[in-house]
C-alpha cells in the first residue's frame, strides 16, 4: 500500500499560481506508482487566516506585498521566525535595527507575525488531520522559516510523521546545513526531486536503501549520511507534467478566488544555455544544475493545451530561467496557430532579434524578463554578458514596438567599474523616456553559486552571511554559512553616492514613461519620425533624403559611423557625421563606443499608467 | 530634412482619414491588416438618433478597441444606451456635449471590460468603474453562443440557439438590445497594454 503522503508549500510561495514543485511532485509519485499525494497550500490557508482574523483588514494584497518584496530583508522569514525559536521576541530589535538604518517600513510584516504561532498550529493541525506518514516540504528563497516552524510542530505533535524537506534552499550544501541544524527534519532532498523523492518513499518501504537515494540527506544513530547529488541532470522527457487539480480545486471555493486571477506555471526547460559557457559573474540562480535542457516542441505544445484545456487559464508563467532558442521558430509559432488569447511570461536572452520578438508577440508573450541588467558596455562585460550596452537599448526600443512588458532591473556594484564608465550613458537616458525603465538600481548581492562567489578572486574575497540572517536564524555563523543563499561582502564598484546620479535618472525615467512616445513612420516616401517624449519638444522629423533615409535605417541597427559608410557609399562621412550630430542633439539616437543606434519605436503600445 | 510642428499627416502607417458613414465594423481589421494604426474620422459622429444605428457604430468601437486603432474622433449627441456601455470603448476627442465625452474619457481605461478565447472556453473580464468586478469563464455551448454573438450584429442574423443566447447575454449585462440590431459589449483582448498586468 502506497503511504499516505502530503506534499506542502508553505507562505511565501506565489498566491496567484499553485507550486510547480508539488504539481511536479505529485506527478512524480503517481508514475512511479506511489499514489497521488496530497498537498497543503500554506499560501492560500495563510491568506484566508488572515483574512478572517483581520476581518478581511490583511489580505491577498498584503501577503503579495510580502512575497514579492520581502525576500531581500528576509521579511516574510521574520514573521515566522518567533515561532519557529519559540520566542516571540526573536529577532524583533535586530531587525528593528536593521530596518531603521535602511529606511525599511516592517509595520505590515510585524502585523502579520502577531498571528504566525496561530497559523503555524493550525497548517500543523490541518496536515496531521489527513494523518499522513510523511510530510514533504519544498522550500524556495522565504519559505525556509515557516516550513521548518511547521514541520517543528508537527514533529512534536506526532514524532512519527516522516518530515522531509526539498526545493531550491536545499541545493548543495545548503540542503545539508539544514539537515545539521535541524534535527526534527528527517530527510533532506538535494538535486531534483522527481527521482529521488519517490526512490526515498520506496525506500521507507524498505525498497531499496536510503544509501542510493541521489543527494538524499540521511541519519544513522544521530548521525548525518549525505549521499551525492544525481550527478546527471533529469532529462528533459522525464520531467513529468504537473498535477495541479489540487490547487485549482481549493482556489476556486476559496475567499482568496475574488482577488486574484489565476494563472499555470509550466516548465519547458531547465538549466541555462548561456551560463554552460558564460555564466554570468553574479547570478546563482541556477545552483548545481546549470545544464541546459529543454522539452520537445510537441511536448511544450501538449502540456500547454493540456493544462489549459484542463484550468480553462490563459495567464501562463514559464519559469524557465531562459527559453531554448530553437522555440522561437519551432514552439511559438505553433501556439500561434492555436489563436487563443494567451498571456505569457518567458525569461529571454537580452539579444533579441526583431524576428524573435514577433514570434513571442505572435504566440501571445505579453512579458519579458531579458536579464538586461544595465546599458553600460564595459559592466555588461564585468559581468559576461555577452551583450552591449546598445544592443540592450535596441532589445528595449524593439519591445516597446510590440508591446511587450519588459521587466529588467539596473545592476551596479561590480568590482571594476568607475562613475567614468556610466557619464556618457547617465546623460542620454533623458532620450530613452518613451522606453520600458528599469523597475530600480540596486547594488549586486553575493549569491551562492555565483562566479563571484565560488572564486573570490574575481573581486569578493571577504563574506559572511547576509546581515538579513540575524533576525532570522538563531545559528552560528559557521553553521549559518554553509545553509543560506545570500552573503555580506565590502562593496566595490560604484559607491552608494556614485549611485546617486544613476537613481536620479532612472526616477525620471519612471515620471516620464507613460507619457512618452518616439515613433518612426513611413509617410508618402518619407521617414518622419513623431516625438511625443515628455522631456522633449513634441515636434515631427521628416527625414524626405534618400541617403538619410537610408542612413537611418542603419542606424536601427546600430552601426559605426564607419559601417554606415561602408554600407551605403553615401551620404559622405562629414555630412553623416553632421547628420547623426544634430540627431543626438534631440536624443533621437543612442550612442555608445562608437556605434549608433536609431530610438524610434515602429509601433507604440498601449500604456496604462 | 524638416523638422516642423507636431502635425497630422495623411498616408499610409500614420493614419487614415475617412468620414462617419464609412465605419463599419470591418474597418478597423482592414485598417490593421494594412498595417494602418491611427483613424480620424473628418466629419462628427451623431449618435442617439436611432437605437440600431449607435450600436453598429458602437460595433465598430468595439473593433476598433480591440485593435488597438487610435481613433480621432468627435461625438455629436450622446449614444442611446446607458454610458457605463461604452467607457470601455475608444472615447471620442471632443463631443457637442462636452460634460458627456468628459465622463467616457475620465472612465476610459483600455482593457477593462475584455473577453479572451480559449480551447473550448471563453473568459470575461469586467473591471469598468462604477460597478463591482466581474470574472466569468464561459464554456461549453454557451461559449460557442457567445462566440457567434462576437461575430454579427443583426439580430436576424442569428441562428435560433445563439438568439436564445442574446437573451441571456442581456440579462448579464454582456450585450445590450436594440430593435433590429445588438451588441455583445466586451472587446476581444487581442494586444496587451503595457504593463501587461493593467488590463
Amino acid at each position: 500500500m502506497p503511504r499516505s503522503i502530503c506534499l506542502a508549500a508553505l507562505p511565501w510561495q506565489s498566491l496567484e499560481s499553485p507550486s510547480l514543485p508539488l504539481g511536479l511532485l505529485r506527478s512524480a509519485c503517481a508514475d512511479a506508482g506511489l499514489g497521488l499525494p496530497w498537498t497543503y497550500h500554506g499560501a492560500l490557508r495563510w491568506t484566508e487566516y488572515l483574512m478572517a482574523v483581520t476581518d478581511d483588514e490583511l489580505g491577498p494584497a498584503d501577503y503579495t506585498d510580502i512575497a514579492e518584496n520581502g525576500m531581500f530583508h528576509g521579511l516574510g522569514d521574520w514573521v515566522f521566525t518567533g515561532v519557529l525559536h519559540d520566542d516571540p521576541d526573536f529577532g524583533v530589535s535586530t531587525l528593528d535595527d536593521y530596518a531603521a538604518r535602511r529606511g525599511i517600513d516592517t509595520a505590515l510584516a510585524t502585523r502579520m507575525r502577531g498571528h504566525a504561532a496561530e497559523f503555524v498550529a493550525l497548517a500543523a493541525d490541518e496536515i496531521l488531520a489527513g494523518e499522513p506518514e510523511v510530510v514533504g516540504f519544498t522550500t524556495t528563497f522565504m519559505q525556509n522559516v515557516p516550513s521548518l516552524a511547521v514541520a517543528a510542530r508537527i514533529k512534536r505533535l506526532a514524532p512519527d510523521v516522516v518530515i522531509v524537506f526539498g526545493g531550491g534552499n536545499c541545493d548543495g550544501p545548503m540542503g545539508a546545513a539544514l539537515h545539521r541544524n535541524y534535527p526534527f527534519v528527517d530527510f533532506v532532498v538535494r538535486g531534483e526531486g522527481e527521482v529521488a523523492f519517490p526512490a526515498l518513499l520506496k525506500a521507507l518501504d524498505g525498497d531499496g536503501s536510503f544509501g542510493d537515494v541521489p543527494g538524499l540527506c540521511w541519519r544513522v544513530d544521530g548521525v548525518q549520511r549525505t549521499n551525492d547529488i544525481q550527478p546527471h541532470p533529469l532529462p528533459p522527457g522525464r520531467i513529468p507534467v504537473p498535477d495541479f487539480d489540487d490547487w485549482f480545486a481549493q482556489v476556486e471555493s476559496s475567499p482568496v478566488r475574488g482577488y486574484l486571477e489565476p494563472k499555470l506555471v509550466v516548465e519547458t526547460a531547465r538549466g541555462c544555455w548561456w551560463g554552460q559557457a558564460h555564466q554570468c559573474t553574479f547570478c546563482g540562480l541556477n545552483g548545481s544544475l546549470m545544464e541546459f535542457r529543454s522539452k520537445s516542441p510537441d511536448t511544450v505544445v501538449a502540456e500547454l493545451r493540456h493544462l489549459v484545456t484542463r484550468h480553462q487559464v490563459l495567464d501562463v508563467i514559464a519559469v524557465d530561467n531562459i527559453i531554448d532558442n530553437t522555440y522561437f521558430r519551432t514552439v511559438l509559432p505553433r501556439i500561434a496557430e492555436l489563436d487563443w488569447d494567451l498571456r505569457v511570461h518567458y525569461e529571454v536572452k537580452s539579444n533579441l532579434k526583431p524576428a524573435e520578438i514577433d514570434a513571442l508577440r505572435r504566440a501571445g508573450v505579453a512579458h519579458v524578463q531579458p536579464g538586461i541588467e544595465s546599458l553600460v558596455s564595459p559592466v555588461l562585460t564585468m559581468m559576461d554578458k555577452g551583450v552591449s550596452g546598445l544592443r540592450n537599448v535596441r532589445t528595449l526600443r524593439d519591445c516597446e514596438s510590440a508591446a511587450l512588458t519588459v521587466s529588467w532591473n539596473w545592476l551596479y556594484g561590480f568590482p571594476e567599474e568607475t562613475p567614468a564608465d556610466y557619464a556618457d550613458v547617465l546623460a542620454q537616458i533623458p532620450a530613452l523616456s518613451h522606453l520600458q525603465p528599469p523597475s530600480a538600481a540596486g547594488r549586486i548581492l553575493l549569491e551562492r553559486f555565483s562566479p563571484y562567489f565560488e572564486n573570490g578572486a574575481l573581486g569578493f574575497p571577504e563574506r559572511s552571511t547576509a546581515e538579513l540572517y540575524r533576525h532570522v536564524y538563531r545559528l552560528a555563523e559557521q553553521d549559518m554559512a554553509d545553509m543560506v543563499y545570500l552573503f555580506r561582502t565590502e562593496p566595490r564598484g560604484l559607491t552608494e553616492a556614485q549611485a546617486e546620479p544613476l537613481h536620479a535618472a532612472i526616477g525620471g525615467w519612471h515620471e516620464r514613461y507613460t507619457e512618452s512616445y518616439l515613433q518612426r513612420i513611413d509617410v508618402d516616401g518619407a521617414v518622419v519620425i513623431q516625438d511625443r517624449r515628455a522631456n522633449w519638444p513634441h515636434e515631427d522629423i521628416v527625414i524626405e533624403d534618400p541617403d538619410l533615409m537610408a542612413a537611418y535605417v542603419e542606424l536601427e541597427y546600430g552601426r559605426s559611423l564607419p559601417a554606415v559608410v561602408d554600407r551605403l557609399g553615401s551620404p559622405s562621412p562629414d555630412r553623416l557625421r553632421d547628420w547623426v550630430s544634430w540627431l543626438r542633439e534631440r536624443g533621437l539616437v543612442f550612442i555608445e563606443q562608437g556605434s549608433i543606434l536609431a530610438l524610434a519605436t515602429t509601433a507604440a503600445p498601449v500604456k496604462v499608467g | 530634412m524638416n523638422v516642423t510642428a507636431p502635425v497630422q499627416l495623411g498616408g499610409k502607417g500614420l493614419g487614415r482619414t475617412v468620414r462617419a458613414d464609412e465605419l463599419t465594423p470591418a474597418l478597423p481589421a482592414e485598417l490593421a491588416a494594412d498595417g494602418c494604426e491611427r483613424l480620424v474620422v473628418a466629419d462628427p459622429v451623431a449618435l442617439g438618433a436611432d437605437v440600431d444605428d449607435d450600436l453598429r457604430l458602437l460595433w465598430f468601437l468595439r473593433e476598433a478597441t480591440s485593435r488597438t486603432l487610435r481613433v480621432d474622433w468627435v461625438l455629436d449627441g450622446r449614444p442611446s444606451v446607458a454610458p457605463r456601455e461604452v467607457t470601455h470603448l475608444v472615447p471620442p476627442r471632443t463631443g457637442t456635449d462636452a460634460a458627456y465625452v468628459a465622463a467616457w474619457r475620465a472612465a476610459y481605461r483600455y482593457g477593462s471590460y475584455h473577453y479572451r478565447r480559449g480551447p473550448g472556453f471563453v473568459t470575461v473580464k469586467d473591471v469598468r468603474p462604477d460597478g463591482p468586478p466581474v470574472h466569468l469563464t464561459i464554456d461549453g455551448d454557451s461559449a460557442v453562443h457567445f462566440l457567434a454573438l462576437a461575430e454579427t450584429g443583426t439580430i436576424a442574423d442569428l441562428a435560433p440557439d445563439v438568439a436564445a443566447a442574446l437573451d441571456d447575454a442581456v440579462e448579464f449585462g454582456l450585450a445590450v438590445r436594440g430593435v433590429a440590431a445588438f451588441l455583445l459589449l466586451p472587446f476581444r483582448m487581442r494586444h496587451w497594454p503595457v504593463p501587461y498586468v493593467a488590463a
